[in-house]
């Protein structure tokens, strides 16, 4: 008989708290649709590399990239960790819708003038009952180096200024903190320097964000070349490395600044990919920023 | 005798939990109305900078016996004239990857009759749950009933500091800690 009335109880008490929540427990199982991940990385970089966030339709992102000179030529402070040579990039992103972003960039190193477009294939979704676990993003660009030609008597073609990139973004929000990318990416050069350099590079890129406040991030990224390294082309020591580099995410609110080290004084996926000379091990490194501003042009009546 | 016992045990239970079911199903009939498209918009004003997120989506349900009223808001909905605004919005300070819903749930106070037609000045006690912190609050409004729909109308103020949303000192001169909430919901009956 105790446990029938034990029983009695519980049926009242479930029936008293449902009478109690019922309305807003009605509504939150009506509120399970999936909706977009946010904010898998602070800006359009992880570092130098993209990352596979875009620019949202209708705003303007300004990008200034800088970086310094190699650390290890620099131990008595002469130019002040590298800072007097200084190597710049400026560049526009666009965004014409919210999966589409075109950027126009321009480097001092080479003189090269880039132009570039981002697309969001798939989107990682959270919140519903259906989810889609990944993101995942195109980005293509081409570059132009605008140097003079070496020997101008020679028959020079324009297209030997042009070298191109295209990459696959996969990335990952694992959680609220963490975020992972995956990116293959193939580079083309029409020409280079000598004829032991590949043209093609296969490069796998890995990157990581890692939130160390609601405003800081750390972030890492290492693209290492499956294709084109030295010691798989006989005959040949071209001396180039793995890109590598490690920096911090400051956002305030309208701006983020990226500081960081690298190993590479490009700031375009074809240099960096391969053409970065630096050495970790012998500090070959260089203090390096970028700061981005973005700029609402959405300007719809307000309701 | 023991048999017995557990008889009139077991029919006890079936006749309660019919009673109970019936009370539930009954409850949720004729008197229940719903909107899924109540508009939730918020407005944050200093002399630098105005921000404001206007949700289309917000869905919510009031019950004319009990004067139950019922919100729950998916945060990520509220669109933002500034893309950079909505994300930091989520991502910063709703954070809504942990805390995806806002909601509140209240009684209306006065002894008023909701299935009468008519337009009623409210006091609507209860508790407003965002990012994650519940407050207690009686929040004032407006409800309109007429035949077929039902109209509600509120405009109150939250607090940032109230539900534990931090700014940033770097960026507090842009953001205000009195946020103004208006609140507009058209409801039909539930099907």
């Amino acid at each position: 008989m105790k446990k029938n009335i034990l029983f009695i109880a519980m049926i009242l008490m479930v029936n008293f708290a449902w009478a109690q929540d019922d309305l807003l427990d009605m509504l939150k199982a009506e509120n399970t649709v999936s909706s977009p991940v946010l904010a898998t990385f602070k800006g359009t970089r992880i570092i130098t590399g993209q990352s596979n966030e875009n620019i949202a339709k209708k705003h303007l992102n300004f990008l200034i990239l800088h970086r310094f000179g190699e650390l290890k030529d620099d131990a008595t402070y002469y130019s002040f960790l590298g800072i007097d040579a200084a190597t710049v990039r400026l560049a526009l992103d666009y965004g014409i819708t919210d999966k589409l972003m075109v950027g126009v960039g321009r480097s001092s190193v080479a003189k090269i003038y880039d132009f570039s477009v981002k697309y969001k294939l798939f989107q990682q979704t959270s919140g519903g009952n259906k989810n889609f676990p990944i993101a995942v993003s195109y980005y293509g660009n081409m570059g132009v180096n605008t140097t003079t030609f070496a020997d101008p008597t020679r028959d020079n073609y324009f297209t030997s200024r042009l070298n191109f990139c295209n990459q696959l973004i996969i990335s990952k929000k694992v959680t609220p903190g963490i975020s992972l990318q995956i990116t293959p990416t193939f580079v083309h050069r029409n020409l280079v320097a000598k004829t032991s350099d590949p043209n093609d590079i296969i490069a796998l890129g890995l990157g990581g964000s890692f939130k160390i406040t609601r405003s800081t991030r750390f972030n890492i990224e290492y693209y290492p070349r499956l294709t084109g390294r030295d010691e798989l082309i006989p005959n040949t020591k071209n001396n180039f490395e793995d890109y590598l580099a490690v920096g911090v995410d400051i956002e305030t609110g309208g701006h983020v600044f990226q500081l960081m080290f690298s190993n590479s004084t490009y700031m375009y996926e074809q240099g960096f990919v391969a053409q970065t000379t630096g050495k970790w091990s012998d500090f070959g490194i260089r203090l390096g920023f970028n700061l981005s501003r973005t700029f609402s042009f959405d300007n719809e009546p307000k309701k | 005798m023991k048999i017995t016992n557990q008889v009139i045990g077991m029919k006890l239970i079936i006749t309660i939990a019919t009673i109970a079911l019936f009370s539930i199903a009954n409850s949720s009939a004729q008197t229940l109305y719903k909107a899924s498209n109540a508009s939730v918009s918020f407005f944050s004003k200093t002399p630098i900078e105005d921000i404001d997120g206007k949700s289309e989506t917000a869905t919510t349900l009031i019950n004319l016996e009990t004067k139950d009223i019922a919100f729950v808001i998916q945060n990520i909905s509220f669109i933002f004239p500034n893309k950079l605004m909505q994300e930091h919005f989520n991502e910063k300070y709703m954070e809504s990857e942990k805390y995806p819903m806002s909601s509140f749930r209240g009684n209306v106070q006065e002894n008023i009759d909701l299935k009468v037609a008519g337009v009623y000045q409210v006091t609507v006690k209860g508790k407003l749950t965002i990012h994650g912190i519940i407050q207690e609050r009686t929040i004032t409004g407006t409800i309109t009933v007429k035949e077929g729909s039902i109209l509600l109308e509120s405009n109150f103020i939250v607090k940032n500091s109230d539900h534990k949303i931090e700014i940033p000192s770097l960026v507090a001169t842009k953001i205000a800690d009195e946020l103004d909430v208006k609140v507009k919901a058209t409801l039909i009956p539930k099907k």
